[in-house]
């Protein structure tokens, strides 16, 4: 483009000789000082252009590392707002009823919302940590559901301090309320238990109910895509995942093994 | 005004008791825990008002108003449900998330109220649905109160029936013949067998083949009346 305008400038310029010599000058210095003008914005433009060009590629890179660290965070799993909008409920028609039963729930809505804005910042808790909330949460669905949620939690001291992903135990305990009890008018039982075999921790999330491969594809289920994902990322094949159907109930197996996690971190 | 509390959490239903305590206007006359409980209660009370909880074991509340025929007013109350949400944007019906706030609940209750004035209220106990009683209707995410006057062209598709309302046309779960017994008669007429007309979207008649009709409704759909069906409705439009 630039080479063009040249051109015609130095055609035009010899036209002009031709004809009236100084003012042909005059307009050919004036043409050829705005070609210098122009030919210096042209430049000036395309290093910015470049530049911009660079600038956006960054950016570029940058929300796609913020999207991949969203979809990691997603992985960890958070609180579910059903359950803290039901539990506030039920709260407020327990102030009336019992008080002194509404100020412990509070009590315990606020250690599991404490624990989980803690663990947005961790890969592991021990698993006492982690079984703690899940007993202020069962507390909390007991509430919610009276006669019709029964639970025991049940943990062999060896596998206290083993470190464990957060939030993945309580995922699977509200999966297990989701699909074993409240779709049930009868209610069900929920029973957790973590022993030690051969070093690792075995924790066995078991609710009423049963399971059907069919009926997972069917459904999003996220919560069991999301547990697997998480082990594997952590842990390799030294973990494992598995689901079995038992006399009426629905067994969720973990076994983690002890040491923390195997792989490199995948939170930069 | 009758009214019955739907919702499987006890703590929840005590609270909204509390909360419809100063509400002179509301007696709440029963609770259900559940879709089939409320079914039945809904059927002994005849109540003008439900207060329905959406997620529920077993039965969700959309599903308890579809096995309803004649469905009362209704306001929705939920925790949190973003489907459900969705479905209400489209038709702007009345909810309220828990825990419920007073001033929304009044503000809800004196709509329904208004609403209540505003309308003869129907004859529950006669048993026929008239123009002005409202089906409920969901068909995927979408779910619509329907007036029954507004609803022109009723069509048979196995066990489902085919409503045109507006510009939908969803599916319902009932036989033709079920609501050809249940809908008025000076209202709906039974063109043939696979429809049922409102007689109200008549728009022109013609002579059609073998002595039956073929009537034109407002909105552009043809439907043939079967000779034996016509004579009884020429009796009907000669009144």
């Amino acid at each position: 483009m630039i080479f063009s305008v040249t051109s015609v400038v130095v055609f035009t310029t010899r036209l002009l000789t031709a004809q009236d010599f100084s003012v042909g000058m005059i307009f050919a210095n004036m043409v050829n000082i705005s070609t210098v003008i122009l030919l210096w914005s042209a430049i000036y433009f395309f290093i910015h252009y470049f530049e911009n060009l660079k600038r956006s590629e960054i950016e570029r890179l940058v929300w796609e590392a913020a999207v991949k660290d969203f979809e990691l965070k997603t992985l960890k799993s958070q609180l579910n707002p059903h359950f803290m909008f039901n539990a506030m409920n039920s709260i407020r028609a327990l102030i009336e009823e019992n008080p002194e039963r509404a100020k412990t729930a509070l009590t315990q809505l606020s250690n599991i919302f404490r624990y989980s804005l803690r663990i947005e910042r961790t890969e592991t808790v021990p698993l006492e940590d982690e079984v703690k909330t899940v007993e202020d949460y069962l507390a909390l669905e007991k509430i919610r559901y009276e006669e019709r949620l029964n639970y025991n939690v049940e943990i062999d001291p060896a596998v206290k301090s083993i470190e464990i992903p957060p939030m993945m135990i309580q995922t699977l305990v509200e999966n297990g309320i989701k699909h074993g009890i409240s779709k049930y008018p009868k209610g069900g039982e929920l029973r957790l238990k973590a022993v030690s075999v051969n070093g690792h921790a075995e924790i066995v999330i078991s609710n009423t109910g049963s399971f059907s491969e069919e009926e997972m594809k069917n459904s999003k289920g996220f919560g069991l895509d999301n547990t697997k994902q998480r082990l594997n990322l952590l842990y390799g094949s030294k973990s494992e995942f598995n689901i079995v159907n038992d006399n009426g109930f629905v067994n969720v197996i973990l076994k983690i093994p002890p040491g923390g996690r195997q792989n490199e971190s995948y939170n930069s | 005004m009758k009214a019955i509390i739907v919702d499987d959490e006890r703590l929840a239903r005590t609270e909204l008791q509390r909360l419809l305590a100063p509400f002179k206007d509301i007696q709440v006359v029963d609770e259900a825990v559940n879709a089939d409980d409320a079914i039945e209660k809904i059927s002994k009370h005849q109540p003008d008002l439900i207060f329905l909880d959406i997620q529920m074991p077993g039965k969700t509340g959309f599903d308890l108003l579809e096995e309803l025929d004649n469905v009362p007013y209704v306001i929705f109350t939920t925790a949190y449900d973003e489907y459900a949400l969705k479905a209400f944007e489209v038709n702007a019906l009345d909810y309220l998330l828990k825990p419920i706030e007073p001033a929304r609940l009044e503000s809800a209750v004196n709509r329904v109220l208004e609403k209540s004035k505003k309308e003869d209220t129907p004859e529950l106990k006669s048993g026929k649905l008239k123009a002005d009683d409202q089906v409920f209707v969901k068909d995927g995410e979408r779910c619509w109160f329907v007036k029954l006057e507004d609803v022109r062209l009723l069509e048979s598709e196995g066990n489902y029936v085919r409503l045109f309302f507006h510009d939908h046309k969803p599916l319902i779960l009932r036989t033709l013949n079920y609501l050809d017994e249940r809908l008025d008669p000076k209202t709906f007429f039974r063109a043939n067998r696979k429809h049922i007309i409102n007689l109200k979207w008549v728009e022109n008649i013609e002579p059609w083949l073998n002595g039956g009709l073929l009537v034109k409704l407002k909105g552009g759909q043809k439907v043939e009346i079967s000779r034996r069906q016509s004579i009884k409705f020429k009796d009907i439009l000669s009144l």
